[in-house]
């Protein structure tokens, strides 16, 4: 009986060590984006805050200030068209190749998946000293159109770099769906766009939905492009990150309220994204991460 | 024999091959395309290749031989093309002689051609719809990359930026600075160190926290997994540059850190003067950004670590207990083999994400004090001072930064490729 | 009435040097019920794909109704066919899964209803409809394939495996619906397994294969009483045929473990062809090899003593195991009362008018033309 107390002892303090890690942990997470939330709604004026939940509460100021005096939300419709156009075009290229490797056997199928792979050893960074001069040889930044030019330019790189190795993982993914349904719907009497609209499209969707995400996702967090790219171009044709950059380090126009403004909404749609998608993403990424 | 005779007029002459062998229609697309390429090589690539390399009067090597007129860095792409087109043709010629070589011990094995041209359509229409995404990867990534090496081996820099000037060639003077150039050298190494030591502290932090969180909340006696597994992927959820600007904002002397934790722990009441500068002292700033990244990067391998602990078997555990094993000698002995196994190539290309991770350097480097007579934060990586270099314009000496990142990252890639055996598995067939 | 040939019908596939049909010629006529039986990789299912137009025809002729369809597409072709895995599309309820044919084929919705809702109580899963197939057992997937094959009125049916993934039990029922739907029907239904009794007991006719080659085309009796040669012989039948090599002798077959008598009429055959002084093998069904006195008495020149290796008691029937011959394996069948042990040294009969004889070197069989004479 002793014996058994004592292993019931060592059990609790395990569970309970265990719980104060893991809340603890919680609280380290969940703390700064509970305060930049707070900060959001604080009416303060002050350049600082000692308390938890602010004194003074306001629901619209900071977002106000932000639309007049920042060129937030120009950064913001900036942000999601890159961000959306990018998405679109690598979906459409990922899904009608990744389709294509998986179902037909042709000679430039293995050396064109294995460049798609060896491409992965080039890190995006470093191939930007000649993107900008590409840029500024085809004559972007001198153009009437530069802006436009410019963002159609970055939409290209990001499709290229989205749809190498998503092609792959989306590839297996189809891979994954029998063949025996492709023949059984041949026999029904579908026609090779039928096949792939009515039976294979619709099984592959988790897949779409988890690569769609990444891709994008990849453009609004992306840094350093924007910031070697759109050098050149007026502050209020630059991306959210760079604009909430410079709302940070330049106190002068603006205070931290604002910019927790402005940080809450550019997250809105990404965390609302992730968490509709969690189930996919997180599968999606077991299944694509482990293997490779 | 007359396989090898076709074989090898066909190196010569793309097509000859075929029409000595009676084949009239792929012949005469052969002979048509060789003349397309000597037109090719006699109009654009000779003429390129000359001016890439082209010697002034006092000596130098420049590309393109005057300023205005011809702008170095088109010719540069020119150039890169050109010798491209020259592999291309090449494989062409290899490719006609193949096939020629194969017709050729057709005929001589069955006295005609067995092999039908009925699957052209299942050979066309995927090659004509995957070729636009080669274009593109050809355009942007791949163009770019070899341009962006062969910078390092130039003078393109401030103020030498064409059209107004040409740039030089200038062979390995670039590397060689990094080892004579005492300013250069000096930055280099203090760089070079820091960014080891950040590369694997913050990737052991990452996936350490990441294992340890997984493996707790996946005890079967704790209860609100799914709240628990919201939370951690959060940090996941927001994006990274978000939640740097916030860090920067939360560790500033203004800050919720110094203005409401820390208080709160001393009991001491908040004043300006009395900061702690986590973003400022060059020491103190370092273990700030690991500890950032930490909170950045775990939730990735928590999640991956979730899905490989959810495919070990309860019976190994089972075994385990009956052969008198504990929860330590569980974890140490099962269940951390078993993720390392499954996990080790994401766990390297996890390694070569910290270490070119240049947002968060780029983003938290502005505070910190930059020692008297550096250009530089102590904070930059090799990475992140190759993307400063580049931002100031100094692109020859940012491309031999750039060219270090990607052998650094190719071989963790290619190492993690080995790991992982996805040349051997069907991934790839 | 259609009636579908194929002629000379080869499969190669590309990278490869052998064939892996090698000069098919089959015609059937309408309302057969056909299966191609054969162990794993002999080619009975490729050959069903190339009916199918799941495969290219590498060389030879198809025809449907004396019109060469190799290059005809599958929708084209008039076919149904049931998949071995069901293929049932996992996203379409059980309704969609089975209309889909229709649907593609511009059918009217309320028209597809009905023929789905008709054909859904044929098959007995109208409950399930608006399920997806993920929630039905193996037994009901099946019955959705099936149903999904039997809503169109095509020339063929095919079905490859249908069975393979049930349980004996559920195999046994479906066997006999399959054949009641077909003989409603009333169509020509290809049927591929490599199960000899779902052969034996489904077909008009057996297209027995391997490597790749016909072995033979015939009835099921056909195949099971008169074999073309020793492949066939032991392939079909359940438990196998037990042969054995030996030599032949003025009506005397000896062989390591015994020498018996054969009949007037093998031996009238085998002196006939030459087989005198030679060596041959024989081959006795279990069922031919008996045990008990009258038998004795009836044929004491085909009496065996041997030692029994093994026995298994199944029920209505007891299967004796002994070696004639180190690594020669003999099964009998006898009645289940009879009171043996394992090493029990006893005698058995040979049934001297059911021996099948093979030529030793070909494996073919030597009385096949004979007997296909006497029954003609």
């Amino acid at each position: 009986m002793k014996k058994i107390s004592k292993f019931q002892v060592i059990k609790f303090l395990g569970i309970s060590f265990n719980y104060f890690i893991l809340i603890f942990m919680s609280i380290i997470i969940l703390f700064p984006l509970f305060i930049t939330l707070m900060s959001a709604f604080n009416q303060k004026n002050s350049l600082f805050s000692i308390t938890l939940i602010p004194e003074k509460i306001s629901l619209t100021q900071n977002f106000i200030h932000l639309s007049t005096r920042t060129s937030y939300w120009h950064w913001y419709l900036n942000t999601f068209t890159i961000s959306i156009a990018s998405t679109l075009g690598a979906l459409m290229i990922i899904i009608i190749s990744g389709f294509i490797y998986s179902r037909y056997r042709f000679k430039a199928r293995k050396p064109a998946l294995i460049t798609l792979l060896v491409v992965q050893i080039i890190p995006p960074s470093s191939t930007l000293i000649a993107l900008y001069a590409i840029a500024n040889s085809l004559g972007i930044y001198q153009s009437a159109y530069s802006v436009p030019l410019t963002y159609l330019f970055m939409i290209f790189v990001y499709i290229t770099t989205g749809s190498t190795i998503n092609t792959i993982i989306m590839k297996s993914y189809f891979d994954s769906v029998p063949r025996d349904l492709d023949e059984s719907a041949k026999i029904d009497g579908a026609s090779h766009f039928q096949i792939f609209k009515d039976i294979l499209l619709p099984l592959v969707t988790p897949m779409i939905v988890v690569l769609g995400v990444f891709t994008f996702l990849i453009p609004i967090g992306d840094v350093i492009m924007p910031r070697f790219l759109l050098a050149s171009l007026h502050s209020k044709d630059t991306t959210l990150a760079l604009g909430l950059n410079t709302l940070i380090s330049d106190f002068k126009n603006s205070n931290p309220n604002i910019f927790a403004a402005g940080a809450i909404l550019a997250a809105v749609p990404p965390v609302v994204i992730f968490f509709i998608f969690q189930k996919y993403i997180v599968s999606g990424l077991t299944a694509g991460g482990v293997k490779g | 024999m007359k396989h090898n005779i076709v074989y090898i007029i066909s190196l010569i002459i793309p097509g000859s091959g075929h029409l000595l062998l009676k084949q009239w229609k792929i012949g005469v697309t052969g002979v048509m395309i060789l003349l397309a390429e000597i037109l090719t090589i006699i109009k654009f690539i000779v003429p390129t290749l000359q001016l890439a390399a082209f010697k002034q009067n006092d000596g130098r090597l420049t590309i393109g031989a005057e300023p205005f007129i011809h702008d170095s860095f088109i010719i540069l792409i020119g150039a890169v093309l050109g010798v491209v087109l020259l592999a291309l043709f090449i494989i062409i010629h290899l490719v006609y002689a193949i096939n020629a070589q194969r017709i050729a011990n057709e005929i001589a094995l069955y006295g005609s051609i067995t092999t039908r041209w009925n699957n052209i359509s299942g050979e066309v229409i995927p090659n004509l719809i995957i070729t636009p995404k080669f274009l593109l990867i050809f355009g942007f990534i791949l163009l770019p990359a070899v341009v962006s090496i062969i910078v390092a081996f130039t003078n393109y820099r401030t103020p030498i930026l064409p059209p107004a000037f040409l740039i030089e060639w200038r062979g390995f003077e670039n590397f060689a600075k990094l080892a004579t150039d005492p300013r250069m050298s000096a930055l280099f190494y203090e760089t070079l160190s820091w960014t080891v030591v950040w590369t694997f502290s913050s990737s052991l932090l990452v996936i350490s926290l990441g294992i340890l969180l997984a493996v707790m909340v996946n005890n079967k006696y704790i209860k609100g997994k799914q709240l628990f597994r919201t939370i951690f992927i959060l940090p996941w959820a927001v994006p990274a540059f978000l939640t740097i600007l916030i860090f920067q904002y939360f560790f500033s002397r203004l800050g919720a850190m110094n203005s409401i934790i820390i208080p709160w722990l001393t009991g001491q009441p908040y004043s300006l003067d009395n900061t702690i500068p986590f973003l400022i002292n060059p020491e103190l700033a370092k273990i700030t950004i690991i500890l950032i990244q930490g909170w950045l990067g775990f939730p990735y391998i928590f999640i991956l670590v979730t899905g490989i602990l959810q495919t070990i078997p309860s019976n190994l555990y089972e075994a385990s207990s009956i052969d008198g094993g504990n929860a330590f000698s569980n974890f140490f002995h099962i269940t951390l083999p078993l993720i390392l196994i499954s996990a080790s190539p994401v766990f390297i290309t996890q390694v070569a994400f910290n270490f070119n991770n240049v947002v968060i350097i780029y983003l938290l480097s502005g505070a910190v004090v930059t020692p008297v007579g550096s250009m530089y934060s102590p904070l930059e990586t090799i990475p992140s001072l190759g993307f400063r270099l580049m931002l100031d314009s100094r692109f020859n000496e940012a491309a031999v930064f750039s060219l270090i990142v990607t052998s650094v990252v190719g071989i963790a890639i290619v190492f993690s490729w080995i790991k992982s055996g996805a040349f051997k598995n069907e991934e790839v067939m | 009435m259609s009636i579908i040939e194929l002629k000379h019908v080869k499969k190669k596939y590309a990278h490869t040097e052998k064939y892996a049909v090698k000069d098919f010629n089959l015609t059937i006529h309408s309302g057969e019920f056909i299966v191609f039986v054969g162990p794993s990789g002999c080619g009975k299912s490729t050959t069903l794909r190339m009916i199918a137009g799941l495969e290219d025809i590498s060389e030879g002729d198809f025809l449907i109704d004396g019109i060469r369809v190799n290059d005809m597409s599958s929708k084209d072709r008039d076919i149904a066919m049931v998949f071995q895995s069901y293929a049932l599309y996992p996203h379409m309820s059980v309704r969609d899964n089975i209309g889909y044919g229709l649907k593609l084929r511009r059918f009217d919705k309320n028209d597809i209803k009905e023929r789905v809702n008709a054909i859904a109580e044929v098959v007995g899963i109208s409950e399930y409809l608006e399920k997806k197939p993920k929630a039905l057992s193996g037994g009901q997937q099946q019955r959705v394939a099936l149903g999904r094959a039997m809503i169109r009125t095509p020339k063929i049916y095919l079905m490859d495996e249908p069975l393979s993934n049930l349980d004996a039990k559920l195999r046994t029922s479906t066997r006999a619906e399959i054949a009641r739907m077909h003989r409603a029907k009333g169509a020509v239904t290809i049927y591929v397994t490599h199960d000899q009794v779902e052969a034996m007991t489904m077909a008009d006719r057996i297209v027995l294969m391997s490597m790749g080659e016909i072995q033979q085309i015939g009835s099921p009796r056909d195949l099971y009483e008169n074999p073309k040669n020793m492949f066939v012989a032991t392939f079909m039948g359940m438990p196998p045929m037990s042969t054995i090599q030996g030599s032949y002798k003025d009506g005397y077959f000896t062989c390591v473990g015994f020498t018996i008598k054969l009949s007037p009429f093998d031996r009238q055959i085998l002196d006939g062809s030459g087989y005198n002084h030679s060596n041959i093998i024989i081959g006795i069904r279990a069922n031919h090899i008996k045990m008990g006195t009258t038998y004795e008495h009836h044929f004491p020149e085909t009496v065996i003593t041997i030692t029994v290796m093994n026995i298994e008691y199944l029920g209505d029937s007891k299967n004796i195991f002994f070696e004639p011959e180190p690594g020669v394996v003999f099964v009998a069948t006898i009645e289940p009362h009879a009171e043996i042990s394992i090493d029990d040294t006893i005698q058995l009969v040979i049934d001297p008018n059911n021996i099948h004889l093979f030529d030793a070197k070909t494996k073919d069989s030597i009385k096949y033309h004979t007997k296909k004479l006497g029954h003609s």
